[in-house]
This record gives C-alpha cells, sequence and structure tokens, in this order.
C-alpha cells in the first residue's frame, strides 16, 4: 500500500518544504491550499487511507473548526493538527475531535516523521481491520433469517436438541441450517463461527 | 452614575426632608400655642380656687355686723353682707345671683355673703370662651373650638365647673423658621453630594487609568500575536528545509540539500522584509526639533500627575538655570520622556511617605544637560545595565517599554540618556539635548 501524506496549509512555503522533506523518506505528498480543494478530490472515497496533516488556523475554514463539524468522512485517516497558535484549549478541543497528534509550529521535521510513520501505520492497521469487517460482514449478510437465528440460538451454547425443542423444528432440520451456515460462512466448528462473529461485533 | 443623576436625587431627597420637616415644625409650633393655652387655663383656675378656699374659711368667722368696706379690702370679691332668718341648716349652701355672682350662705350664723367671680374670670386671656359654671347642671354646649378644657373645683359648698375654649392661630406660627430649615438642609444635601461626587470622580479616574493600561496591554498582545503569527510561518518553512537538506546529505544527495538550503534562504529574506515592513509601521513620521520650554513640560507632566492618588505623598520641586531653560526637542515627545521618568520615580517611592522628585537643568556649552532626581531606593547594578531592553521591567507587573521608550525617543531628538544613582542611594537620570532657538529638522 503506497503511504500518502495529504497536506493542507494555505502557505505555499509550508506546502513546499513540507514536501520536499517528505518526499525524501520515499511518501508521496499530496499538498492541497485549502479543505475545499481536498474536498473536492477526495469528498467521496469513504476508504481513503494514508495521514492528513491539518493546519489549524486558515483563511476561510480552519482545520479545527472543520474536524468540529460533525462526523468525520475518512475513518481511516488519522489527522495531524499543525498550528502557530497551540493554546492549551485548541489542543483540548483538537484531542477532544480525535486528532491523531498536535504540532505546534515552528515543527520539528525529526518528530514530525516518526509520528507521521506511527499515524501511516495506524492508518494501515485502520484499513486492515476495514477491510476484514467488510468481509464479514458480506458473509454474514449470505445468511436467511432462519440460519442467523439457529445460529444465534446455537452462539448461545444451546444443543441442537434444545435448539430445534425452541424453535418448533425436528433437530434434523436445525442441523441442516447448521450445516449451510458453517458452508456459507466458510467454517468448519461452532467456534470459528463464533470467531467471525466477534469481528462483525467489534467495530 | 453622572453629576446629572446626581443632582436629581439630591433634589428629591432635598425636597422629601422639606416636607417632612416643616411638617413636624409647624406641628411642634402649635403644640406650644396649646401648651401656653394649658398653663394659663392651671394659672387662672388655681386663682380662682384660691379665692374659693378664702370663701370657705372665712364665711364661718364672720357674724354678720362686720364692716364691708374694711372686710373688702382683704377679700375684694365680697360684694355684700346680709343677714338671714330662719334659713334651714339644708337648705342650698350657694344661690346664683347672676352670671359670676352668688350668694354665699351661712345657716349656723344666718349670714350670707354676695360673691363676685367676674373680675377673676374676665381678665384679659386668650380663650375663645371662658365661663365658670354655678350650677351642677351639665348643659353642656358643644362647640366648634379645637381645644376645649373643663374642671370642676374641688371646694364642696362650692362645686364650680371652669370651662374654656380655644382656637390654635393656625396661621400665626414663625414663618421664618421654614426657609433657614430648607436652607439648612439644602446645605447638608450639597455637601454630602459634593462629597459623594468627588468619591465617584476619583472611582471613575482610577477605572479610566485602569482601563487604559489594559488598552495598552490588549493592544500590545494583538501587535505581538500578529508578528508571531506572520514570522512563524516562514520559521516553520525554514527549519523544515533545513531539516530536509539534512536528511537529504546524510543520504549523500547534495543536489537535493542545495535546493533545500537555497529554499531556506529565500525565507530567510522573507522574514527580513517582514521586520523591516513592521519597523516602518512603526516609525512613520518624521521629527521635527524646536525650541521648546523646558519650564512649560515640566508643568505640563505635573498637570498629568497632579490627580493621580499614588502621587500625593510626593513631594516635587525644580530649579532650571537662567540660560538653560530651552532646548531643541519635540515637545509632545519631551512631555513623554519626563512624563516616564516621573512616574517611575513615583513608583519606586509607593513605600516612601515623604517622597520627593527634583529636576534642574544647567547649560554644557551648546547643550543643556537636564538632571532628574528622586529619593527612591534607585537602580540596582542589575537594572542600570538592562534599563533600555525591551521587555526588562525592574517591577512585576511591569511590561519593560516605557525605558526602551525614553531612550529611543531621546535618541531620535539628538540627544542622549544616561542613568545613575545619586551617592545617598536615589536614581540620578541626566538628559541632554541641544540648546538653540532657530528650527532645525531632524
Amino acid at each position: 500500500m503506497a503511504n500518502v501524506v495529504y497536506l493542507i496549509d494555505d502557505d505555499a512555503s509550508i506546502r513546499e518544504s513540507m514536501a520536499f522533506l517528505l518526499t525524501g523518506m520515499n511518501w508521496q505528498v499530496n499538498a492541497f491550499a485549502s479543505i475545499e480543494a481536498f474536498t473536492g478530490i477526495h469528498g467521496s472515497d469513504k476508504s481513503l487511507t494514508g495521514c492528513l496533516l491539518l493546519d489549524m488556523r486558515m483563511p476561510g475554514k480552519g482545520g479545527l473548526t472543520w474536524l468540529e463539524e460533525g462526523a468525520w468522512p475518512w475513518p481511516l485517516l488519522p489527522v495531524i493538527i499543525m498550528t502557530g497558535h497551540g493554546t492549551v484549549d485548541a489542543c483540548r478541543r483538537a484531542f477532544h475531535n480525535g486528532v491523531f497528534e498536535f504540532f505546534t509550529k515552528p515543527l520539528d521535521a525529526d518528530k514530525l516523521i516518526e509520528t507521521l510513520t506511527l499515524a501511516l501505520s495506524e492508518s494501515e492497521r485502520r484499513a486492515e481491520f476495514w477491510h476484514e469487517n467488510r468481509r464479514v460482514k458480506a458473509l454474514f449478510e449470505q445468511l436467511t433469517a432462519r440460519e442467523h437465528q439457529v445460529l444465534t440460538e446455537l452462539m448461545e451454547g444451546r444443543s441442537n436438541k434444545e435448539v430445534a425443542l425452541r424453535m418448533n423444528l425436528s433437530p434434523r432440520t436445525v442441523e441442516a441450517h447448521r450445516a449451510a451456515v458453517f458452508a456459507k460462512l466458510g467454517v468448519t466448528s461452532l467456534v470459528q463461527a463464533i470467531r467471525e462473529y466477534d469481528k462483525l461485533q467489534s467495530v | 452614575m453622572n453629576s446629572q443623576k446626581i443632582f436629581r436625587r439630591a433634589l428629591i431627597l432635598w425636597l422629601i426632608l422639606c416636607l417632612l420637616s416643616s411638617v413636624l415644625l409647624y406641628a411642634e409650633q402649635i403644640r406650644r400655642q396649646f401648651w401656653e393655652r394649658d398653663r394659663e387655663f392651671a394659672t387662672l383656675f388655681s386663682s380662682i380656687s384660691a379665692v374659693l378656699t378664702q370663701n370657705e374659711s372665712v364665711l364661718p368667722l364672720l357674724n354678720g355686723n362686720e364692716d364691708l368696706p374694711a372686710l373688702r379690702k382683704k377679700f375684694p370679691q365680697i360684694q355684700a353682707l346680709d343677714k338671714t332668718h330662719n334659713r334651714p341648716l339644708d337648705a342650698a349652701r350657694v344661690e346664683p345671683a347672676g352670671a359670676e355672682q352668688y350668694w354665699l350662705y351661712n345657716p349656723w350664723r344666718q349670714i350670707r355673703v354676695l360673691i363676685d367671680l367676674a373680675p377673676l374670670v374676665n381678665t384679659t386671656h386668650t380663650f375663645s370662651h371662658l365661663h365658670i359654671r354655678l350650677t351642677a347642671s351639665s348643659a353642656d354646649t358643644l362647640s366648634t373650638a379645637f381645644w376645649h378644657w373643663q374642671r370642676t373645683f374641688e371646694q364642696h359648698t362650692q362645686p364650680f365647673t371652669l370651662t374654656a375654649e380655644a382656637q390654635p392661630h393656625w396661621l400665626q406660627v414663625s414663618w421664618v423658621l421654614f426657609p433657614l430649615l430648607f436652607l439648612c438642609w439644602a446645605g447638608v444635601i450639597g455637601a454630602g453630594g459634593v462629597l459623594l461626587w468627588q468619591r465617584l470622580q476619583r472611582q471613575q479616574a482610577d477605572r479610566r487609568a485602569s482601563y487604559y493600561q489594559h488598552a495598552r496591554l490588549n493592544t500590545l498582545g494583538e501587535i505581538t500575536a500578529g508578528i508571531v503569527h506572520e514570522i512563524n510561518q516562514p520559521l516553520t518553512a525554514v527549519q523544515t528545509w533545513i531539516q530536509g537538506a539534512q536528511r537529504q546529505l546524510a543520504q549523500d544527495n547534495p543536489q537535493a540539500a542545495s535546493h533545500a538550503l537555497g529554499s531556506a534562504l529565500v525565507q530567510t529574506q522573507r522574514i527580513g522584509e517582514l521586520l523591516t515592513r513592521f519597523r516602518e509601521h512603526v516609525i512613520q513620521e518624521k521629527v521635527t526639533l524646536e525650541a521648546t520650554d523646558l519650564g512649560l513640560c515640566w508643568q505640563q507632566v505635573g498637570n498629568l500627575l497632579e490627580h493621580e492618588r499614588k502621587a500625593e505623598h510626593i513631594t516635587v520641586s525644580y530649579a532650571f538655570a537662567p540660560d538653560a531653560t530651552t532646548v531643541m526637542a519635540d515637545r509632545l515627545w519631551l512631555e513623554q520622556v519626563l512624563h516616564n521618568l516621573l512616574s517611575n520615580a513615583i513608583q519606586a517611592q509607593q513605600d516612601n511617605p515623604r517622597g520627593w522628585v527634583h529636576i534642574q537643568s544647567q547649560r554644557k556649552g551648546d547643550r543643556v544637560e537636564v538632571m532628574v532626581t528622586d529619593g527612591g531606593p534607585g537602580f540596582s547594578p542589575e537594572a542600570l545595565q538592562n534599563a533600555f531592553m525591551p521587555f526588562y521591567s525592574g517591577r512585576k507587573e511591569g511590561i519593560g517599554l516605557g525605558m526602551t521608550l525614553t531612550e529611543s525617543l531621546m535618541t531620535r531628538m539628538n540627544g542622549s540618556i544616561t542613568l545613575g544613582n545619586l551617592p545617598q542611594g536615589g536614581a540620578q537620570i541626566v538628559l541632554q539635548l541641544a540648546k538653540g532657538k532657530e528650527t532645525t529638522h531632524g
């Protein structure tokens, strides 16, 4: 996966110097002069990965205001805030909105690179998790309502017979459902099915 | 609260006080009238009572043959003396013979005397109605009079009743007291109002002073924040370029490093331009130096600080040499310099109940030397070193720009400032300025 750093800063000198520094790390740098320019290109891509370097105060919309606007549309993209006005209040607000790190300008390149490395691996981890989650979700969506019901009962720890009794089915039918569920999920035991189910729950 | 509001409140308070106190004063005067009448009634009653007692005591001693004129010398109320015949013992002892005349009988001795109370009752009095009732009948006539008195005599053979009525003299009160009272209240309220107004004025002045201080600090903060923001951006870029260049060098890539250093240089030039622009903002106008009167400047500064409460205990004195009263300076700037020095001296002597500041001038060739000395603790060695450095302050709450400004103003007026201490410990500040008459441009 390509390591992409998205950079939003209104000052061209910052964009250029950052691009130079980070390109030297073999990272791809996509710089934008404003938040509108960024959302114009990547606004609809929910699965955007990499890392976002965001200036806090800019003409028009500032970074912090943007973060506070509502649900963050890029769940896989960690945000690093940079600012020349690092007040405690701004910092608190930033972390309240789930930023990955908060830097005051002028910032130290070594620390920035270190943090970016962490942020990129965090993004990768999030992406992996997200893909796995999507896969499992697709698997479970194949199940019929009846099969889902049977699986839920089985996961409560009941035997085939007990399930049959509770659902007014014959034990044979329950067994057939169980086999169908296992086949659809691509598992061979109830324990494996539960592990897959857990991945679905822990989003 | 403004003065108009105070005035209106004082006026309302004055009117209320005047109204209340004049009602009380009037009531008191009417009450005094009542007391006078009451005392008069009591006096009259006791004099009649004395006569009645005389009658009771003299009647048993008479036998009917006394000489009437001799008797009347002692008892003028007795008009006649008669003998009676066969008057029963239980007959009435008193027999009215007129409005204020009656026969008083002594059945044991068979005599009677005619008593006339008219001279007593009809003396000059102030009652509207005065009457002595000889019979015991209670034919009280209701009258419209304001005050009534009624009292029965205790002599058991003459149980008469003295009644009196009087009307207050509603308008016969001493009117001159009222304006006096109003004037008194006006004086009291006026004095109170003036005191209150002065206190408010002082509070307002204090508040205004602290407001200006805050405004100045806020402006300073805004300017500083602006400068910091403007410089921070290129500074960040420079740092990033240089650190990028270091990394490129470490990777043996001198061309990229050189490019980065070039870009960093461009940014440092940008910082330089920013600073030049700031300085141009700060120093705008050209200076015009002209002959300025030291005494007038000093007076102006003294006026400015005169009303400050912190300066109340400081004695300010001056001695300008006759040939060193005018200097080449900008008047407002010189005032600013003197103001800074004087307020520093005052600040330094807050704990000294007998502080003083002295200014003197003397001629030194074609220059004038102005020396400001005070009775404070003087400069510490550290302060002597750093006093002109921006943001250095000997006070905790000071900003540290006063002396910096003073020095730059003196320099721009082609003058100089030297700090020192007096041998006995106070601060000694020497200003040097050109002496001259003609106008030059600097």
